[in-house]
C-alpha cells in the first residue's frame, strides 16, 4: 500500500514521463482514485484562485460577478463529459482502460495546469504588461502541455495506435457535444413540461 | 412649561402644513436621465451635464412658427442661424435670442426651395444649402447674394443622380464641403472657384463573406435582380473642428451594421483619424437586449478642445466624447415633457450653452452647463492646452460631485504618473481600469521598490545561498561520517 502522498507525488513523475508513467498508473497501480480526485480538486481551486487573484494586469475578469458555482461546473462539466465519452467510445472500440483508469489518467494528466497556473498567481504582480508575454507564454504553455498529456493518456490507457487514438478523440469531442446537445433539450422539455403544470395549477387555484 | 413647548411645535407644524402650497420647494427635476459607460459597459448614472433652460417656438421669437427646420448653426460670435426648411427662410438670433435678420428673396427675386443646411464662415459669409433649388447659395457679411454653385461638372456623378445639397461647410480657404442627397461616394469638394475638386472620405461598403458567397456564386439571376444593391452608407452630417478635420456622422445604420464606425473625423485627405482609446468604440449606445433601439445620430458638434457631442436622433439622446475617444456622459431622451424631444435634428453649442432643434415640434430646446458639466469640460480643456497642475484639481473636484466617473480617475491618474506618485497613480487608474498607463506607474513604482529595498534583497539572497551551502557542507560530513561507521 502506497501512502497517499507518494501517490500524489507520481504525478509530477506522469507528467515528464508520460509513457512510462501512464502505464505504471494503469498496470502498477502507482497512483490511486483519491489522489486523482486531489488533483482535479486542485485544478478547481487554480481556476477560481486564477480568477479572483490575478493582478489586476492580467484579470481581465469582473470579480464582482465571479460565481463560484459557474467557475467549479466550468471546470468539473468538461472534464467529466470527456470521461464519460472517452469511456463511452472505448468501450466499443476495443479499449482496455475502465473508466476509473481514464478518470485517474486524465485527472494526472490535468497536473501541468495547477503546477504552472497557481505560480503564475503571485507573478502576475511582480510583472508590467511588456513582460506580459512570459506570462501567457507560460499559460499557454501549460495548456498545450496538458493537452498532449491527454491525448498520450487516452492512447497508453486503452493501448491504441497514433492514428487510431486521434480518430478516438474526434469521436470523444463529437460524443461530448452531443451530449451536451441532449442535456440541453433535456432541461429546455423538462421545463416546459414544469411551465405547463404550473399554468395549469395556477389555474385551478385561480378558478375556486 | 413643557405643554406650551409641545403646543408651539404643534402650532407651527400646522402652518407649515398650511403654508406649504404657497412656497413649492424648487426641486430640479430634469426630464432624462444622464449616464455614462464603465469598463464593463454596463450604463452608470451620473449627475446632469446640461439642464434644459428653455423650449423657443418660432413665434415666441417673435418670427412666426418655425415649419419643420432641418439645421441650426452657431457661428463664432454666437449668432444662431436656422435653416427653417418648409418656410423657405434662413433666420438668425443673436446669443440671447434677439431676432437679427432673415433671407426669404434675394438677388432678383430669388428664393430659396426648403433649404436644410446653413454654415456661416468666420468673416461671416452665409453658404446655404438650398436642397430642391439643387444649388448652394453664398451670401456676404451683410446677407447680400454673391453666387450660386450648382451641380459640379463631373462624370463620378451619374446624369440621373440629380445634385441636392442638404450639408454644407466651408474651410479657411474658402473650398466648400457638401453632402447631398444620393450621392454616396463621400463629400463633395468644390474648389472656391466653383469647379469640382472630387470626393472626400467615401464610405466603405459593409457586405459580410457569407452574403458576398451567396450573392455572388450561389443567387440565381433571378434573385439577384430581386435584391437591393448594397450601397455605402451616406453621411448624413458634417462639422468642421478647429483644426480644420472634418468630423462626419452616419445615421442610416441597421441593426446589423451595429459597432461600426459612426463618427468619423477625416483629415484633408479623407483618412478617418478618429481616436479611439475609450472603453468602447464611439458608437452610441452599448447594445443591450433592453434597449434595441440603436443610436443614429444625426448631428456633431465639437468644441475647441476637441469634446464632441454628438446628437442621436432616433432616441433624443446626446452623447459627449473626449478627444481619446472617452465617453464623457449621456444626456437627453425622446418624450413630451420640457426638455424632451420628439424628433432632435440639430444641435450645436456656444460656451456653456447648447442648442437642439427639433423638426417635430419646430422648437429650439436651449440648455446650459451644470457645474459638473463645467468642471469635466474645463478639466478636459486644460489638459489640451497643457495645463497639467490645475487639471488635477478639477478631476478631484469632478469625482466629489460623482465618485463613479472614470474619465476622472484616469485623468487624476496620468496627473499623478506625470508628477511621480506612482502609488496613488496606480489606485486612480485600477479603478478606472486603465492598463495602459497603470503598468507605466507599475514599472516607475517597481523601480523605485528595487532602490529602496536594494540592501535587504542582497542581504537576503547572501545570507540564504550561505545557508544552502552551510547544509550542504553538513550533510557531506554526516555522509562521510556514516560511511566510515559503516566501515567499521
Amino acid at each position: 500500500m502506497r501512502s497517499y502522498l507518494a501517490e500524489l507525488k507520481y504525478s509530477l513523475h506522469v507528467v515528464v514521463r508520460p509513457f512510462d508513467g501512464f502505464w505504471d498508473l494503469q498496470r502498477e497501480q502507482r497512483g490511486s482514485l483519491r489522489a486523482a480526485l486531489t488533483i482535479v480538486l486542485l485544478t478547481i481551486a487554480t481556476y477560481i484562485f486564477r480568477r479572483q487573484y490575478t493582478g489586476f494586469l492580467f484579470n481581465y475578469n469582473q470579480i464582482t460577478r465571479l460565481n463560484i458555482v459557474l467557475e467549479v461546473i466550468s471546470v468539473l462539466l468538461p472534464f467529466l463529459l470527456w470521461c464519460v465519452a472517452n469511456w463511452c467510445l472505448t468501450t466499443l472500440a476495443d479499449g482496455e482502460g475502465t473508466f476509473i483508469e481514464i478518470f485517474n489518467a486524465t485527472a494526472y494528466a490535468l497536473t501541468p495546469i495547477v503546477l504552472i497556473n497557481l505560480p503564475l498567481i503571485p507573478i502576475s504582480y511582480l510583472i508590467t504588461s511588456e513582460e506580459g508575454a512570459f506570462y501567457y507564454f507560460f499559460l499557454t504553455i501549460s495548456l498545450i502541455w496538458t493537452v498532449c498529456l491527454i491525448i498520450l493518456s487516452t492512447m497508453i490507457t486503452h493501448q491504441y495506435s497514433m492514428k487510431k487514438t486521434f480518430l478516438t478523440i474526434t469521436g470523444i469531442l463529437i460524443g461530448m457535444a452531443v451530449m451536451v446537445f441532449i442535456g440541453l433539450l433535456f432541461t429546455s422539455v423538462i421545463q416546459q413540461i414544469f411551465g405547463f403544470f404550473y399554468v395549469i395549477y395556477r389555474e385551478i387555484v385561480f378558478r375556486f | 412649561m413643557n405643554r406650551i413647548n409641545i403646543r408651539r411645535v404643534l402650532l407651527l407644524v400646522i402652518m407649515i402644513m398650511l403654508l406649504d402650497p404657497f412656497f413649492p420647494i424648487i426641486k430640479a427635476r430634469v426630464a432624462y436621465e444622464s449616464y455614462t459607460y464603465n469598463y464593463w459597459l454596463d450604463p452608470v448614472p451620473s449627475p446632469h451635464p446640461y439642464v434644459p433652460v428653455e423650449e423657443l417656438s418660432g413665434e415666441l421669437l417673435g418670427v412666426g412658427d418655425f415649419d419643420t427646420p432641418s439645421d441650426l448653426f452657431v457661428a463664432h460670435n454666437g449668432f444662431i442661424y436656422i435653416a427653417d426648411t418648409n418656410n423657405n427662410r434662413i433666420v438668425w438670433f443673436d446669443q440671447s435670442f434677439n431676432f437679427i435678420n432673415e433671407l426669404q428673396t434675394f438677388g432678383d427675386n430669388d428664393s430659396f426651395n426648403a433649404p436644410q443646411g446653413v454654415y456661416v464662415t468666420e468673416d461671416n459669409h452665409i453658404y446655404v444649402a438650398d436642397t430642391e433649388n439643387r444649388r448652394i447659395v453664398q451670401f456676404d457679411q451683410h446677407a447680400d447674394y454673391v453666387r450660386s454653385f450648382d451641380r459640379p461638372v463631373t462624370d463620378l456623378i451619374s446624369d440621373t443622380t440629380s445634385f441636392r445639397p442638404t450639408k454644407v461647410v466651408v474651410d479657411g480657404a474658402d473650398r466648400i464641403y457638401a453632402l447631398a442627397i444620393g450621392i454616396n461616394s463621400g463629400i463633395v469638394e468644390i474648389n472656391p472657384d466653383g469647379t469640382f475638386q472630387g470626393f472626400m472620405g467615401a464610405s466603405e461598403v459593409n457586405i459580410t463573406p457569407l452574403e458576398y458567397v451567396w450573392r455572388r456564386f450561389i443567387a440565381t439571376d433571378e434573385q439577384r435582380q430581386r435584391m437591393g444593391l448594397i450601397l455605402p452608407t451616406e453621411y448624413n452630417n458634417l462639422y468642421l473642428d478647429n483644426e480644420e478635420f472634418i468630423f462626419v456622422t452616419r445615421g442610416s445604420v441597421g441593426l446589423s451594421d451595429y459597432g461600426t464606425d459612426v463618427i468619423r473625423r477625416l483629415n484633408p485627405t479623407g483618412v478617418n483619424v478618429l481616436r479611439q482609446f475609450g472603453y468602447g468604440d464611439p458608437i452610441g449606445d452599448y447594445f443591450s437586449r433592453r434597449n434595441p433601439n440603436i443610436t443614429r445620430f444625426n448631428d456633431i458638434t465639437v468644441t475647441d478642445y476637441q469634446v464632441y457631442t454628438a446628437l442621436d436622433g432616433s432616441n433624443g439622446k446626446l452623447f459627449a466624447y473626449d478627444y481619446d475617444g472617452h465617453l464623457l456622459y449621456v444626456f437627453g431622451g425622446n418624450g413630451n415633457r420640457f426638455g424632451n424631444f420628439r424628433s432632435a435634428v440639430a444641435v450645436d453649442q456656444y460656451e456653456e450653452m447648447l442648442y437642439v432643434l427639433d423638426d417635430n415640434k419646430n422648437t429650439i430646446t436651449t440648455f446650459s452647463m451644470t457645474d459638473y458639466g463645467e468642471m469635466v469640460h474645463s478639466a478636459i480643456r486644460l489638459h489640451y492646452e497643457g495645463r497639467y497642475q490645475e487639471v488635477e484639481q478639477r478631476w478631484k473636484e469632478v469625482l466629489k460631485l460623482n465618485a463613479n466617473a472614470d474619465i476622472a480617475y484616469i485623468g487624476l491618474g496620468k496627473a499623478q504618473l506625470r508628477r511621480g506618485e506612482y502609488q496613488e497613480a496606480m489606485q486612480n487608474l485600477e479603478l478606472a481600469h486603465d492598463r495602459n498607463n497603470y503598468t507605466k506607474a507599475f514599472a516607475h513604482y517597481r523601480r523605485e521598490w528595487m532602490i529602496e529595498h536594494f540592501t535587504v534583497i542582497m542581504t537576503t539572497t547572501v545570507i540564504l545561498i550561505l545557508l544552502l551551502l552551510f547544509i550542504n557542507y553538513v550533510r557531506k560530513l554526516r555522509k562521510r561520517w556514516l560511511v566510515k561507521e559503516v566501515k567499521r
